[in-house]
């Protein structure tokens, strides 16, 4: 069981694909100074960039809408989670069956998914280099994903 | 070669703001309908305008010069024309041609649309970030808010005036401020417009660093200028860089407020 508590980087920004880049650097730097390796801040920066860019797309609808980020850092792992206002019925449709297993995307019945199934190949990689990832949709539609990803011995090669 | 698709719609969030989305490619044959469709819009007064260019395969250097001539009417009167989406094709050339010097390109309609309200409408954005109370978190948080400065189109200079402004309260946050272990300690809002730039740095007060503080506070009246003294200079700098500076510091907690002019 893990004694120390992680630390915590909270972070509230406008919903406008401007400020990804930023957000990405800034918690890449942050790791790489925590000591983790190049390596793997640079691929938890690619986690950070596709759900951010996800959350401003297609959890943004209105023009004031606001991305909550979080990041807690552990001495092995890491954890971000994303909140959005929440985005179209069928962005959210997408969104469940692309976090879900790859079979039930299969199953799934969603018309325009075929068209899509292109953009959702960012999550696909964040599944890909993640160990956990968590949607909670609530009844207002607000969006939430945790994701965590823990360091291993192939990250610091 | 298929005719170029041109549509026109009003931007979903920013009313205001008219996009006329290109799809196809723009050669010369589709100089006469992208003119006629900015001249409907420009006489129909709607003089700001995003080109959401995300479905234009190529375009060519004619075009580039005809909407060049569209945003220099649209300029007189007081707006412009930006464009958004540009595949990788359209960019190389639009670099090639310089273009990418004349129009401002954004990635995507709603940044672009944003950037009218930014620009024309006073449009203020907010970004909040808390951090523990660490030195180590500084330098992340300082290059992050000089990024956010610099996608603002904020030059330079004021980008690096700026940076050094956060990085000293920051270390003075850190350093004066109640130990929080790894909660997050300081709290950072950021308000930025066109104009200007508001910071607002908040930590919890160590009660053991109170007399520290005030000493802090005397600095801000009476910086420091001897060589001999070691600290105190950092403070001096800040208000040397800011517009305005205000400390409200109080045993329960500090807040440092300023506010950097746009020099540009």
């Amino acid at each position: 069981m893990e004694s120390t508590k992680p630390y915590k980087i909270a972070l509230s920004f406008p919903g406008n694909l401007e400020y990804v880049s930023p957000v990405r650097k800034f918690i890449s730097e942050i790791l790489i100074r925590r000591s983790f390796s190049e390596k793997f801040a640079y691929r938890s920066e690619v986690i950070v960039d596709e759900i951010c860019t996800n959350a401003i797309c297609y959890g943004c609808k209105s023009s004031n809408a606001i991305i909550h980020f979080t990041c807690f850092i552990h001495e092995d792992r890491i954890e971000f989670e994303i909140k959005d206002e929440g985005g179209k019925s069928e962005d959210l449709n997408r969104l469940k069956v692309a976090v879900d297993d790859p079979k039930e995307r299969q199953k799934s019945t969603l018309s325009p998914f075929k068209e899509m199934e292109k953009e959702c190949l960012g999550l696909e990689i964040v599944k890909m280099l993640s160990e956990k990832i968590d949607l909670d949709i609530d009844e207002n539609n607000v969006t939430t994903i945790r994701i965590e990803r823990k360091c291993k011995a192939v990250d610091n090669l | 070669m298929e005719p170029l698709q041109i549509d026109v719609s009003k931007s979903i969030n920013f009313p205001k703001v008219t996009v006329i989305s290109f799809a196809g490619k723009m050669g010369f044959s589709s100089i006469k309908p992208i003119s006629s469709t900015f001249e409907k819009e420009i006489n129909d007064d709607n003089k700001f305008i995003v080109a959401d260019m995300s479905k234009v395969a190529s375009i060519s250097s004619p075009v580039i010069g005809e909407l060049m001539g569209c945003r220099t009417s649209l300029l007189a009167k007081e707006g412009d024309l930006v464009l958004a989406g540009c595949k990788m094709d359209v960019l190389e050339t639009l670099n090639a041609l310089d273009a990418d010097k004349i129009f401002k390109i954004f990635i995507d309609v709603r940044s672009a649309s944003n950037y009218y309200y930014w620009e024309f409408h006073g449009q203020r954005e907010n970004i909040d970030l808390s951090f523990p109370s660490d030195l180590s978190f500084v330098p992340p948080v300082r290059a992050f808010i000089r990024r956010i400065a610099k996608q603002k189109r904020y030059n330079n200079k004021d980008a690096f005036r700026i940076e050094t402004i956060v990085d000293e309260i920051c270390n003075n946050a850190v350093e004066h401020g109640a130990n929080e272990e790894k909660d997050e300690g300081i709290g950072v809002r950021v308000t930025i417009d066109r104009d200007k730039i508001e910071l607002s740095i908040s930590n919890k007060t160590d009660p053991g660093k109170v007399e520290a503080l005030k000493k802090m506070s005397k600095y801000l009246t009476k910086p420091k200028t001897s060589l001999k003294e070691t600290r105190g200079h950092g403070l001096a700098l800040v208000k040397m860089l800011a517009n305005d500076f205000q400390i409200d510091s109080s045993e329960s907690g500090t807040c440092v407020k300023i506010t950097k002019l746009r020099e540009e």
